[in-house]
């Protein structure tokens, strides 16, 4: 029997396609065709491409919705600026143990969710990331609380430093399709179809020997770690990081740009990622309204295009099918 | 000491709940985290500071503090009702078939509308809160309870239990109960389940004004952000006492209030919040439904 692949998310790898070309190309000629004001905000984008890619690990592919995905974010930020702090540590060590420590707290985090059924985790997740926040906030000894770290040292890679907008931004780049590949082969690998299972139907997917907890914890440390290395990154360009980038509010935004570049869908999410970051930037001229006309957009995306600019209809069962289900049992 | 920050508690505890018991309600009915309730509170807020400034400053009933009230928690009711009913229509209704989630982007975007229209309109700075309530306070056993608090529990009291005869004895509240339980068939027996859910958000967005007034009062102080905090303890309050259970919405805000009071005067005030979303987590895990989320199996 063939396997129904309607489900995994389409692969952009499978022949040429020169949309995948085009935008390869035009990312990568980038920094030669605008101002470095540009290439700053281009690396911004970039950075929460990753961010939404992480966390449409944990609610594309798994389906566990979180709401506190900046948490993962800032503990990958702060594990450089805490090691830089105490120990100059330099970045080239710093970026994998942001994304262990991230990994770390992920795995934290999936603890309790599994305990916890459907709209539960939503609450779970918030809190947590707002536990994350106040530590950051509040431990001064530790993080310098509301004053934040500054000063990381420019990454040195084989005595080579990064120092401008250009090589931040290539180095980001470069990350970013890492990722992303990986992101692809992910979907349709064995452990990728283990999630997608999960998250159409759970109890099924246990049947079939998914071993759903011990999966659920795995999609929340992949995702938490990417995220880390958002954050490592970010912590060392902007050379500067304080709690206040880290709360419920940028996790909110993640969320949203997984939601409307299309939940599930790899390329839809860095679509969406750059949409949201993209303009607002824009609107900068008119400050006073930019939000308010971020908040009108998402509202009227959802009415008018409920799955997200690139996502397929068929994605809308996920949610609405687990609320039918509930509907049969008392109200949970 | 510990008595009197109980009572401290059971305050904020009030407040919470009042939010949350809409809440609760909204989901119960239409499956929406209602996510600018929150918002709801702030504007009826907004709206009693203007209302009180301004009769407090013509001197209007004749300088008797109470009518004052009256008529600022009334006024307040009704323009956070016309808010909710309009935030319905406009980012519910519409995907009202959609996924869960959707509804629940579209709630965070009317939040951040809401609180951005306040900022352009005006102003991002605090505005004072004229104190409505009749000064003076009670002792016994060596706390003290001020009229304010006792306003404040009458107040909310008397919300929540004409809600509850409401929903429970009146036609209307059957009808919704209906609503809640089945739409499908809730519209096969003639009720106009649009219009119910309209009446839904009219009544637990006068409720969320009137706390707003409330609370501005006794805190002294509103600014766009206010919703923002109270919307999450408030979300925090439904789940923990049970999602569309409106009895443990109630108790949920109570803990949470109590809890939260508790912790920032005894262990440390500013990681109270740590540990009450960290008291959060471990309640959930312990009991994954909410206090009193599975043993009641009526949803409203």
């Amino acid at each position: 029997m063939r396997m129904n692949r309607s489900y995994l998310p389409k692969n952009p790898l499978r022949r040429a396609n020169p949309w995948l070309l085009a935008v390869i190309i035009l990312s990568l000629i980038f920094p030669w065709l605008s101002p470095e004001y540009y290439v700053d905000l281009a690396f911004n984008v970039l950075i929460y491409i990753i961010l939404a890619e992480s966390l449409n690990v944990i609610i594309g592919f798994a389906g566990l919705l979180n709401l506190g995905h900046a948490a993962f974010f800032g503990v990958g930020a702060y594990t450089y600026g805490i090691l830089w702090r105490f120990f100059q540590l330099p970045f080239i060590f710093a970026l994998p143990l942001s994304a262990v420590f991230a990994a770390i707290m992920g795995l934290l985090l999936g603890l309790p969710v599994l305990r916890v059924r459907h709209d539960y985790i939503a609450i779970v997740t918030l809190g947590f990331g707002e536990v994350i926040k106040l530590i950051l906030n509040n431990w001064t000894d530790l993080t310098d609380g509301p004053n934040g770290i500054y000063g990381m040292a420019p990454p040195q890679i084989w005595g080579f430093a990064i120092r401008s907008r250009t090589q931040y931004y290539y180095l980001t780049l470069l990350l970013v399709y890492l990722i992303l590949f990986l992101m692809v082969r992910l979907a349709h690998s064995r452990l990728g179809r283990a999630w997608i299972a999960i998250r159409e139907d759970e109890v099924s997917a246990a049947t079939l020997g998914v071993r759903v907890d011990r999966l659920k914890l795995l999609a929340f440390t992949v995702g938490a770690s990417l995220a880390g290395v958002a954050g490592c990154l970010m912590a060392s360009k902007h050379r500067f990081i304080s709690p206040a980038g880290f709360g419920f509010y940028e996790s909110i935004i993640i969320l949203c740009m997984v939601i409307v570049g299309g939940i599930g869908n790899i390329p839809g999410v860095v679509l969406g990622a750059s949409i949201l970051y993209i303009v607002p930037e824009i609107l900068r001229e008119f400050s006073d309204f930019r939000m308010i006309t971020v908040g009108v957009a998402m509202i009227t995306l959802m009415i008018f295009r409920p799955e997200g600019i690139l996502g397929r209809e068929k994605r809308k069962m996920i949610w609405e099918r687990a609320a039918k289900v509930e509907r049969g049992k008392p109200f949970s | 000491m510990l008595l009197q920050q109980v009572i401290n508690g059971i305050i904020l505890g009030f407040i919470y709940s009042l939010l949350a018991m809409g809440m609760t309600m909204v989901f119960g009915i239409t499956q929406v985290i209602h996510f600018s309730h929150g918002e709801v509170f702030m504007i009826g807020s907004f709206i009693g500071v203007g209302v009180a400034v301004l009769l407090t400053e013509t001197g209007h009933f004749g300088g008797n503090i109470l009518w004052v009230l009256v008529a600022t928690v009334a006024l307040a009711m009704a323009g956070a009702a016309l808010l909710g009913i309009l935030v319905d229509r406009t980012c519910y209704r519409p995907i009202r078939r959609s996924p869960r989630i959707n509804s629940l982007v579209s709630a965070i975007g009317s939040s951040i509308f809401i609180q951005q229209a306040v900022i352009l309109t005006l102003g991002s700075k605090f505005r004072i809160f004229p104190f409505l309530f009749p000064k003076g306070e009670i002792h016994f056993l060596g706390s003290m309870v001020s009229y304010a608090q006792i306003w404040i529990v009458i107040i909310s009291l008397f919300l929540m239990v004409v809600f509850s005869i409401f929903l429970k004895n009146s036609r209307m509240g059957k009808a919704l109960q209906t609503v809640a339980e089945n739409q499908k068939v809730a519209g096969l027996l003639g009720i106009n389940v649009n219009k119910f859910i309209a009446l839904t958000f009219l009544i637990v967005s006068a409720i969320a004004g009137a706390a707003g007034v409330l609370t501005g009062s006794y805190y002294g102080s509103v600014d766009f952000f206010v919703g923002f905090m109270a919307g999450l303890k408030a979300f925090t309050s439904m789940i923990l006492g049970g999602v569309g259970n409106v009895t443990g919405a109630v108790l949920g805000g109570l803990v949470i209030g109590v809890a939260e009071t508790l912790i920032g005067g005894y262990i440390s005030n500013d990681n109270k919040d740590i540990l009450v979303f960290l008291l959060l987590i471990i309640i959930l895990v312990f009991r994954p439904s909410g206090l009193l989320g599975e043993r009641v199996a009526e949803r409203l």
